[in-house]
């Protein structure tokens, strides 16, 4: 009976929904002529149709008749005030949140226009030591009750450098254009995010976009343009760096060392690094912001839709990037018989983007490194004459995303109702790389990829209300829930074709090396594929007595395809309970209180893995690479399988991983509602969580995955909005939301207290997600400084090296004196909004502040480490541009020690390079006009409003190495590669028509 | 209607049950699970020469070869690098990623882990799979097991005491100490010998070990990147040289080089043969000749090339490959003095820029002519491990310290001789004689990872390096354990020197 299911495939999936879709629209033909368009029924036929149906709020009948289930959401949650950062040129949904909703810290490293992003809902749920890790960290985002899938980290397995992934890293959270979004809620606590199962584990952005509606055509349309300000950067050439060279190599260079000064510093003459420090201006530009959208939506209570089209583009101040998004929304509702109520909803959009063209990047993606004897040159005609180069090249990254999805219910009378979702998310992403010959040591490259990521949802659930009476409700939910995911990637790349004008790659075959084009030794093609499925069956038992006490139940047996088999199912249960205290009898009388609730809420949720091996106990892997060629896979010709030694040895009986929540809070409002509080805490414990331990390094193995890590998020959160004055022609409201989080490891698997992994130190009862430094006292101004005996990992220590603290008082410096300190999560982060109302002016501003974050200025270790990264034939040595910027950071503040020293002195992991980060910055402003008048209503408009907006205008920090926004997601400034977010002016306007 | 929409949700909800099963239990589509594996042909031959792979990935990764074998004696020097400064002058707990990856063993576990995993298992696969024929696993057992020898001699070489692991690994990591390395090299040498029983010399189908095409493909295919007979007694030479067992290695290379017509070994037919580039037929670094005895191959017709792993990545330069420094050279002044006799043919053709500053080292220059013009820095050379030369240098080594003094001279004189070289006087002392071969070792052997091991063997540490006599004692000829090693194995110990 299995074929039942559209699990064989896309094709049988976009067929169903091609179907229903058709379905639904006949269907609304039909009817759409029966009954007029005033919102009540016409026939006799519509009217006996429409009997036992309510009239909800939003003045419609089938909208999203199934989410109503996921949509009563009682517990933690955060909502955004939507109709302010409809104004403001955001292209992503993690811009949207940044600094206005309570509990979520995101995290946009980089102002690269469309890149991914990442958010934390109450912190990271794990380890975060690389890349691919963040991709299990983040929230579920759910678009009308259908949760998006995300990508997948597996391409990084076949990476030898973690910048970026393979691929376009495009955000997959650009498809949305804001003024389709209704609302946007962030799903905190196990209470409020235990329905979405699983996949909730982080958190959930559940994200309710316009829907159809009935009633009198409605059109919109809303625009903005505007600019991003090119940035005034403090520009060096050849001679600063030179001077600032100078000063070590006249303190501690040997002859030999001096003679290996870079030739490129050494003569001042040359023009491409001691002309003009004019590289800025070809570099940079002032870029575009521009978006329009248009929608129209109508109908009758049997059958409306809605339709909207919308385009954004985005400039980037740096390296020409951009990017480009066309979207496009169709849904309908309709009731084809009586009791049965169906809405479809296609989207579709297209995300192009015009990436940055670094070096470094480069580098990784053709996993090759180029000459690094000359860095890139500080004029400006080279910088043009580069950038015409690569122009002859391409670079055409593209997402193509489409979601379908259906919901149907079904009404047995007045207390059984039958609810069916079916939906697809389904993207693909492509990336065309032509890298011509002239900008890539005289040999071109080309590669392509082309990714595919699916999901596939089936929800059925029949819904009982046995209790209706007024001061009880009681309601039970029986339903099952199937997940389908799929991700999958060929890649394929090509070094040294045969033209720069050929840029297709169709290597020859076996017996005929040389093909078309290229030779067939210097191809190598990449595939792979993963699939995820989930089943789940839940019961949802609400009950609600005097509309005082609330209780929901909620039971979920979970079975994960890439759980081992023995362990496969669990059940994860969540009970919530809250407290209306203003209805009971005693406050009724209070003129205090407008509003008194108090809430609770525990519960377990299970976490998915997104990898399918870990399922069988240890596994073989084809793993005969190294460290410069990490993707080997033959000895002669001749394939190769071993045990996974790379991968790491997969404990057999690897089990479900979960979250246990635990939230109280309390809701209040005051003086009629003018004053608002509401505060939260919890404790967020993710338990039994894999981690690869180190093994023995005698057992050949890198690691042992295994269960057994427990991380705990805790905090709490404080939200606050206050209406202050609110006269006829005057009005000032303001909002504040304050949360803090803090991280403890509470347990290890097998009993470890202790794990050292990459540059990080993880101990049991202590915060996971800090720095493991050395701490700097000072320097050794000469070898008679140097107490006797102290060394460095047994190396004496000398005059000039780092007086480093000896923690373990052995007299010497090495891990043991390391000292777990310092984090990048700020203590108390948040925002704090303004809204001010002068007749038909308004004045929005947005601060966005955090406090207590530490960062470690990795740029500027790199700057004074260049001992390391001069002349150093790998990744490390790579320059870029941007390289010709005075270094931001504290440069006279820092020791001068000897950078040749084996103790290598400046490396990025010590005190030295650690600073605190707090800041305030004012992320948005807007001037809006509201227009009103007789006339609007002559001409039948609706609203109007005109806007101007400015975006970063200033910020104010204790951080000297710029923007403290701009940092990897692990805590490292990374300088050039982290582009802070440029100041932007915008005009704009929202029009609707009655 | 309503007793029908009741039947379809019952229906619905069924199959949910009743699909549940099927739809969660999916086989990876990226991992082979241990029930999936050593069934088949197929399995034993990706199993067997995974052990070559991780062989060939532990002595590339990082240039480990050279890093142990020719950097720490001091003949090439460092232009800018500080990791390969501190590496020449012995400072290896220095902090550098590169120096971790170096005092790191856990690759060369990898491989030892993999051919004990493989023995285990092989022996079962001819009972699943009728096409995997007895004779074959026994061939292909005897390599991993040769392999496996090879692995361990050339661990305690590097690290002196090594845990010493022989059966394969059964889920629970269990704390190793480490084991005395005669003991370890006993145990190599016993396996070497085992191996070798049921080895060829040659993979050309004439020998019963042998017979017909070993993986449908012919001797040349498999000349010298395969374990033979020859490359277990060379090994078993080596390991016996390096207990002072002369007597042994010496049986062992005169067994070698009695049955040379069922080896074809010979001796580098033309000197320019040992620097001739890529696409030359006989070409010592391009290998799969006569005069290499075993090689870890990397092979641009099966696409084996890489920028990172081979001596070129850091000895070659301008105009070469697009660098204008090279990571490493040999300076005129070691030059002259290495190659003190003029007339020496090696002097020319293992250097290039003679005149300049840094004279580059040309020994290895494995750029295919697809690779060329520009230059895409992807090199071709084979680690080569043993070759003919290099065997009579140590048979001469043997005879000399056997005091078969005439013997020794032979075998020194014939080499001398092919590279232009006057004959040593008759007159030499043992002492004398000792010396000379190790110069000629030195001049033979430049950038093919012995260097350090010979002045370990010969005791010459203190004379080339600043190491005493006490710090060789302390155990400073060897290279100390990471700190991973350590942290994560309470039971291992760092030598005297090094902690």
């Amino acid at each position: 009976m299995i074929y039942f299911y559209p699990n064989s495939g896309k094709r049988a999936a976009l067929l169903l929904g091609l179907f229903m879709l058709g379905a639904g629209a006949m269907a609304q033909q039909k009817l759409y002529k029966k009954a007029d368009s005033t919102g009540t029924a016409g026939s006799a036929e519509a009217a006996e149709r429409l009997k036992n149906v309510p009239m909800l709020a939003r003045d419609t009948v089938g909208y999203l008749p199934n989410s109503e289930l996921l949509l009563r959401t009682t517990g933690a949650v955060s909502r955004l005030p939507l109709d302010e950062v409809r104004k403001l040129p955001y292209t992503s949904v993690n811009q949207l949140l940044l600094g206005r909703v309570n509990g979520v810290d995101v995290r946009i490293p980089g102002a690269e226009p469309g890149k991914r992003s990442s958010a934390f809902v109450r912190g990271a749920s794990g380890l975060l030591l690389k890349n691919g890790d963040l991709f299990g960290a983040q929230p579920v985002y759910v678009v009308d009750g259908m949760p998006l899938i995300t990508e997948h980290a597996f391409a990084f397995d076949v990476q030898r450098f973690d910048f970026n992934r393979m691929g376009t890293e495009i955000d997959p959270l650009a498809f949305l254009n804001v003024n389709d979004i209704q609302n946007i809620e962030v799903l905190k606590d196990a209470g409020a995010a235990a329905k979405f199962g699983p996949l909730a584990a982080n958190g959930v952005i559940n994200i309710t976009t316009w829907g159809p509606r009935s009633g009198e055509l409605k059109v919109e349309v809303n625009g903005f343009a505007g600019i991003s300000v090119k940035p005034s950067v403090d520009v060096i050439n050849g001679r600063w760096e030179r001077d600032f060279r100078l000063q070590f190599y006249d303190r501690y260079a040997s002859k030999e060392q001096f003679r290996s000064f870079p030739a490129y510093l050494a003569d001042s003459t040359n023009s491409t690094y001691y002309g003009n420090a004019d590289w800025d201006e070809a570099y940079y530009r002032n870029g575009w912001v521009t978006g329009l959208q248009a929608a129209v939506s109508g109908g009758n209570r049997l059958a409306n839709f809605r339709f909207s089209v919308g385009q954004a583009a985005e400039q980037g101040v740096a390296e020409k990037t951009a990017m480009r998004r066309y979207n496009v929304n169709f849904g309908i509702n309709v009731m084809p018989v009586k009791n049965l109520m169906w809405s479809t909803f296609i989207s579709a959009a297209v995300i192009n983007r015009d990436r940055p063209q670094l070096l470094r990047d480069r580098m990784g993606d053709e996993d090759y490194i180029l000459s690094l004897d000359k860095p890139p040159s500080s004029s400006k005609e080279q910088v043009e004459q580069y950038f015409s180069y690569l122009e002859k090249g391409v670079d055409k990254n593209r997402n193509a995303n489409v979601r379908v999805l259906n919901t149907l219910q079904y009404s047995f009378g007045r207390y059984v109702k039958l609810n069916s979702r079916f939906g697809i998310d389904h993207g693909q992403n492509y990336r065309d790389l032509f890298i011509p010959s002239t900008v890539n040591d005289g040999n071109n490259f080309v590669s392509n990829y082309d990714g595919l990521h699916r999901r596939l949802v089936f929800d059925n659930s029949l819904e009982i209300t046995p209790l209706q009476k007024k001061g009880q409700r009681l309601s039970v939910t029986l339903g099952q829930y199937n997940q389908w995911d799929m991700w999958k990637y060929n890649y394929g790349r090509a070094f040294k074709g045969k033209s720069d004008y050929i840029q297709i790659y169709q290597p020859g075959n076996d017996d005929n090396k040389t093909g078309a084009s290229h030779n067939l030794r210097l191809t190598a093609n990449y595939k792979d594929r993963v699939k995820a499925n989930l089943a789940s069956f839940y019961a949802d038992i609400d009950y609600a007595l005097q509309d005082k006490y609330f209780f929901n139940l909620y039971l979920r047996q979970d079975g994960s395809s890439n759980v081992s088999e023995a362990e496969r199912w669990q059940l994860f249960p969540t009970a919530s309970a809250s407290w209306k205290i203003s209805g009971e009898d005693f406050m009724k009388d209070s003129r205090l209180f407008s509003n008194l609730r108090l809430r609770a809420s525990a519960g377990r949720i299970g976490k998915v893995f997104h990898d399918d091996y870990y399922k069988g106990g240890p596994v073989y892997n084809v793993e005969a690479g190294w460290e410069g060629t990490p993707n080997m896979a033959t000895y002669n010709a001749f394939p190769v399988l071993n045990a996974a030694y790379e991968l790491g040895y997969i404990s057999p009986g690897i089990a479900w991983a979960y979250t246990d929540q635990l939230n109280g809070g309390l809701d209040v409002g005051v003086l009629n509602g003018r004053l608002n509080f509401s505060v939260d805490v919890y404790t967020r414990q993710d338990k039994n969580l894999l981690l690869k331990v180190p093994a023995m390094t005698e057992s050949g193995y890198t690691g042992v995955l295994m269960n057994g890590m427990d991380i705990a998020n805790y905090g709490g959160e404080l939200g606050v909005n206050a209406v202050i004055v609110n006269g006829k022609n005057f009005g000032w409201s303001t909002a504040l939301n304050a949360s803090a989080n803090k991280t403890k490891l509470l347990k290890l698997p097998g009993g470890r207290t202790d794990v050292r992994m990459g540059n990080r130190r993880f101990l049991v009862g202590k915060p996971v997600d800090k720095y493991w430094l050395l701490i700097n006292d000072g320097i050794y101004a000469t070898d008679a400084d140097v107490p006797p005996g102290m060394t460095y990992q047994g190396l004496p220590m000398k005059g000039g090296d780092p007086k480093w603290r000896d923690v373990s008082g052995d007299n010497n410096i090495d891990d043991a004196d390391r000292v777990v300190t310092g984090t990048h999560n700020p203590a108390v982060q948040g925002g704090w909004a303004n809204n001010l109302r002068y007749r038909n002016f308004e004045l929005n501003m947005l601060f966005r502040y955090a406090f207590g974050g530490k960062l470690l200025n990795k740029a500027l270790a790199d700057r004074f480490d260049f001992v390391n990264h001069e002349g150093v034939d790998a990744i490390e040595g790579v320059k870029e541009f941007a390289y010709w910027t005075k270094p931001e950071g504290d440069l006279n503040g820092m020791y001068r020690y000897n950078p040749w020293s084996p103790v290598r002195a400046y490396q990025a992991e010590q005190t030295l390079f650690l600073e605190k980060a707090s800041y305030v910055k004012l992320r948005s402003l807007s001037l809006t006009y509201n227009f009103a008048g007789a006339w609007m209503e002559k001409k039948g408009v609706r609203q109007l409003r005109v806007f101007v907006t400015g975006n970063n205008l200033f910020t104010i920090t204790n951080y000297s190495g710029g923007d403290p926004e701009a940092f990897d997601y692990f805590g490292y400034d990374q300088g050039v590669y982290n582009w802070p977010a440029p100041k932007s002016y915008t005009l704009g306007f929202n029009l609707q028509f009655k | 209607m309503r007793y029908i929409w009741m039947g379809s949700l019952m229906c619905l909800l069924a199959t949910g049950w009743l699909s549940c099963k099927k739809m969660l239990d999916i086989d990876s589509t990226r991992a082979v699970t241990e029930e999936n594996m050593w069934k088949t042909k197929n399995d034993a031959w990706a199993g067997s020469f995974a052990a070559y792979g991780l062989l060939r990935a532990a002595l590339a990764n990082e240039n480990a070869h050279w890093a142990y074998g020719d950097m720490r004696g001091g003949d090439f020097t460092v232009t800018k690098r500080g990791d390969l400064q501190a590496l020449r002058s012995s400072q290896l707990t220095s902090n550098y990623p590169a120096m971790d990856t170096w005092r790191d063993w856990r690759r060369f576990y990898a491989v030892i882990a993999q051919c004990n995993l493989a023995l285990a298992k092989l022996p079962g696969i001819p009972e699943l799979d009728n096409r995997y024929a007895r004779s074959e696993m026994k061939l292909d057992a005897a390599q991993v097991r040769f392999v496996r020898a090879f692995t361990y001699f050339y661990i305690v070489r590097i690290w002196g005491d090594v845990p010493l692991i022989t059966e394969p690994f059964k889920g629970d990591f269990t704390a190793n100490t480490r084991e005395g390395w005669q003991k370890v090299l006993d145990f190599a040498q016993e396996e070497a010998l085992a191996a070798s029983k049921d080895l060829p010399w040659q993979f050309d189908g004439s020998n019963p070990e042998q017979q017909g095409n070993y993986r449908g493909q012919g001797i040349s295919h498999w000349r010298s990147i395969l374990a033979t007979r020859g490359a277990c007694y060379n090994l078993i030479a080596h390991i016996a040289a390096w207990k002072k067992d002369y007597a042994t290695a010496l049986k062992y290379i005169n067994t070698i080089t009695d049955n040379k017509a069922r080896t074809a070994y010979d001796y580098v037919t033309n000197n320019d043969m040992i620097v001739a580039p890529s696409g030359t037929s006989g070409s010592t670094f391009r290998g799969r000749t006569n005069w290499n005895i075993f090689q870890l191959d990397f092979n641009i017709d099966h696409a084996e090339i890489s920028t990172t792993g081979q001596l070129e990545y850091w000895t070659l330069r301008y105009p070469d490959v697009p660098k204008a420094e090279a990571e490493i050279y040999v300076t005129k002044d070691s030059i002259l003095n290495i190659y003190s006799n003029p007339s020496d043919v090696r002097a020319s053709i293992f250097f290039k820029d003679m005149t300049s500053v840094q004279p580059m080292f040309y020994k290895l220059r494995m750029l295919d002519g697809a690779v060329r013009n520009p230059t895409l820095r992807f090199f071709n050379a084979a680690i080569v491990i043993f070759r003919y030369e290099e065997m009579t240098l140590l048979r001469a080594e043997c005879n000399a310290r056997l005091k078969n003094y005439a013997a020794a001279r032979t075998e020194l004189n014939t080499l001398r001789n092919r590279r232009y070289i006057d004959a040593v006087p008759e007159d030499v002392t043992e002492e004398e004689l000792l010396d000379l071969i190790l110069e000629e070792r030195r001049r033979e052997l430049i950038g093919e990872g012995w260097r350090w091991y010979d002045l370990v063997s010969f005791g010459k540490v203190p004379a080339f390096s600043r190491l005493t006599e006490a710090d060789v004692q302390n155990g400073a000829v060897y290279w100390p354990l990471s700190k991973n090693s350590l942290s994560l194995n309470p039971q291992l110990t760092q030598y005297s020197y090094w902690k």
